[in-house]
């Protein structure tokens, strides 16, 4: 039971914490527009963080250095610089659109203008980035993030609804006259969605700060392919949700209330209420994960003391960063103020970069000095490999199918 | 000489972009889509508040995100490029403009005519859907 319970335990944080502000918006975008034609992405794009993160943990756990850690020091100080730019431009535009997405959560529950409730959201996440421990990050958003199971919850209640041939859209997607670059330009910001560097900085950091060791790579094995398993399930629920109410009814999902609307289809009131509990929660275990993420990135390349499970006072330069770095998201989605469109642009943005972020897998996973005799087999590299072809297809069409198609 | 890298790189994203710019829809009928999708939305969230389906905070705070998000709507559509006939844009243009005033004070109470509102914003997000050639 002792060992089944951090599988379990793995299983359900993954689960809840899969969603984000970008995963909300590009799928109920992709549902409300193509019906069931895009998901196929998510599909892809979860076998590929599957692997990324198995990676990641098996690197913390048998190297006992977390990935950006051993970027410094297997790559050198200038070359490190390269992924932390990538990731500290792409992450201050989703945490931006993550504490949006907060507030819009409480907006929706106590009927004010998001905005207002804005540094109720900036307030939050910093309590928690400041003093709370580790495990209560990992644990809490993601554990009350199940709630969005709902909308998988949804699909058979509003199954006789259904738009007719909504299954053939599976194969077929209906692409429009005009459509292909938006299109095109969701499969990008899906997948940027979906493979986000942050979870790898985040994943091998908190293995690092439960201390993993070789005897917790069996369970990082199942939680991560389980655990995402099931994550992709609450975001084809998404899909399917927007598919049957929002696009048959014309709603385009151009801002995250409307996509409450399916909820409410299906449970009534009830509904609205599950969506800002799954907008509140699955933003804010974001918003933790990718602030921690630039903190552990820049501590661990510049050598600073870092560790959530540390009080402010032992790592007080990790905590700054974090700090000024969620000051900076903050005062972006004050002025920008559209948490959708920067969750989109973000999720562009992941895109683009991912290959500076991923590259370095595919030595670090082969270093003996690293992964030991846990190094990569032939079919691992195969796999990181095609994932990082990807990555560079799609980092080399996502901006420029950013602006022809007015993000979606 | 094989060319550079960068070369390479530019060439498959300017093949993309040529292959998708006939692909896209003209400004005019993005932001038509853009805003009939924002008017069906605000049809729909009064229509489920009076039907029990929403809570009114709900309601309230989603119209409100709805009535920033459209407020521009007009004066796009009276000048963005790619309409195929300048009169009935303007007369679009209009429209949603009347639609803008109805998400802004939409009826959250029974005693309006919230029928009225929705039956109004729907025939608008039709017209703007149509417009954008949904």
């Amino acid at each position: 039971m002792k060992k089944v319970a951090p599988i379990l335990l793995g299983i359900l944080t993954a689960t809840g914490g899969y969603l984000d502000a970008g995963t909300i918006s590009t799928s109920s975008s992709a549902g409300a527009a193509f019906g069931l034609g895009l998901l196929w992405p998510i599909v892809l794009g979860t076998v590929a963080v599957v692997i990324l993160i198995e990676s990641a943990g098996r690197l913390a756990a048998v190297s006992g250095k977390p990935y950006a850690a051993a970027i410094r020091e297997r790559f050198g100080f200038s070359f490190w610089l390269l992924p932390l730019s990538a990731d500290l431009i792409a992450s201050v535009l989703l945490l931006a659109a993550d504490l949006g997405g907060v507030a819009t959560g409480f907006g929706l529950l106590v009927g004010h203008d998001w905005r207002v409730l804005l540094p109720l959201a900036f307030l939050i996440v910093w309590t928690f980035a400041w003093r709370a421990p580790f495990g209560l990050i990992e644990n809490g958003p993601s554990l009350l993030g199940l709630v969005a199971l709902s909308f998988v919850v949804a699909i058979p209640v509003l199954a006789s609804s259904s738009p007719p041939n909504l299954l053939d859209t599976m194969v077929k997607p209906r692409i429009g006259s005009g459509d292909l670059a938006s299109y095109l330009f969701l499969v990008a910001a899906m997948l940027g969605a979906t493979i986000q560097p942050y979870l790898v900085t985040f994943y091998s950091s908190g293995a690092r700060e439960e201390r993993w060791t070789r005897r917790t790579l069996v369970s990082n094995r199942v939680a991560s392919v389980l655990g995402m398993g099931f994550g992709m399930t609450t975001s084809v629920g998404l899909v399917a949700v927007c598919a049957i109410v929002l696009g048959p009814a014309g709603i385009r999902a151009g801002s995250l209330p409307e996509i409450g609307l399916g909820l409410a289809a299906a449970f009534g009131q009830l509904g609205g209420i599950l969506f800002a509990v799954v907008l509140i929660a699955c933003c804010l275990g974001a918003a933790l994960e990718v602030v921690l993420a630039i903190g552990y990135e820049v501590a661990q390349g510049f050598g600073w003391e870092w560790g959530e499970e540390k009080p402010p006072v032992e790592a007080p330069r990790f905590n700054l960063v974090l700090t000024l770095f969620l000051v900076a998201a903050f005062a972006l989605s004050f002025l920008v103020a559209d948490p959708l469109q920067l969750a989109l642009i973000g999720s562009a943005a992941v895109a683009l970069f991912l290959p500076l972020s991923l590259a370095p897998f595919l030595v670090l996973m082969n270093d003996p000095d690293y992964a030991r005799e846990e190094r990569n087999g032939l079919l691992m590299n195969v796999a990181t490999g095609a994932i990082l072809v990807l990555a560079f297809v799609v980092a080399v069409v996502s901006m420029p199918l950013l602006f022809l198609s007015g993000g979606g | 000489m094989r060319p550079p890298r960068v070369v390479l790189v530019a060439a498959f994203a300017a093949v993309v972009v040529t292959a998708c710019a006939g692909a896209t829809k003209t400004p005019f009928a993005r932001a038509a889509l853009d805003a009939g999708g924002t008017f069906a939305a605000a049809a729909r969230t009064i229509d489920d508040l009076h039907a029990g389906r929403l809570t009114r905070e709900y309601a309230a705070a989603t119209l409100g995100v709805l009535a920033t998000q459209v407020e521009a709507a007009p004066d796009e559509l009276r000048t963005a490029a790619g309409a195929s006939d300048p009169g009935s844009a303007a007369a679009l243009a209009d429209q949603a403009r009347a639609g803008v005033s109805v998400v802004r004070s939409p009826c959250l109470d029974a005693g309006c005519d919230w029928r009225g509102q929705v039956a109004a914003l729907r025939g608008t997000a039709r017209a703007l859907s149509e417009a954008g050639g949904s």
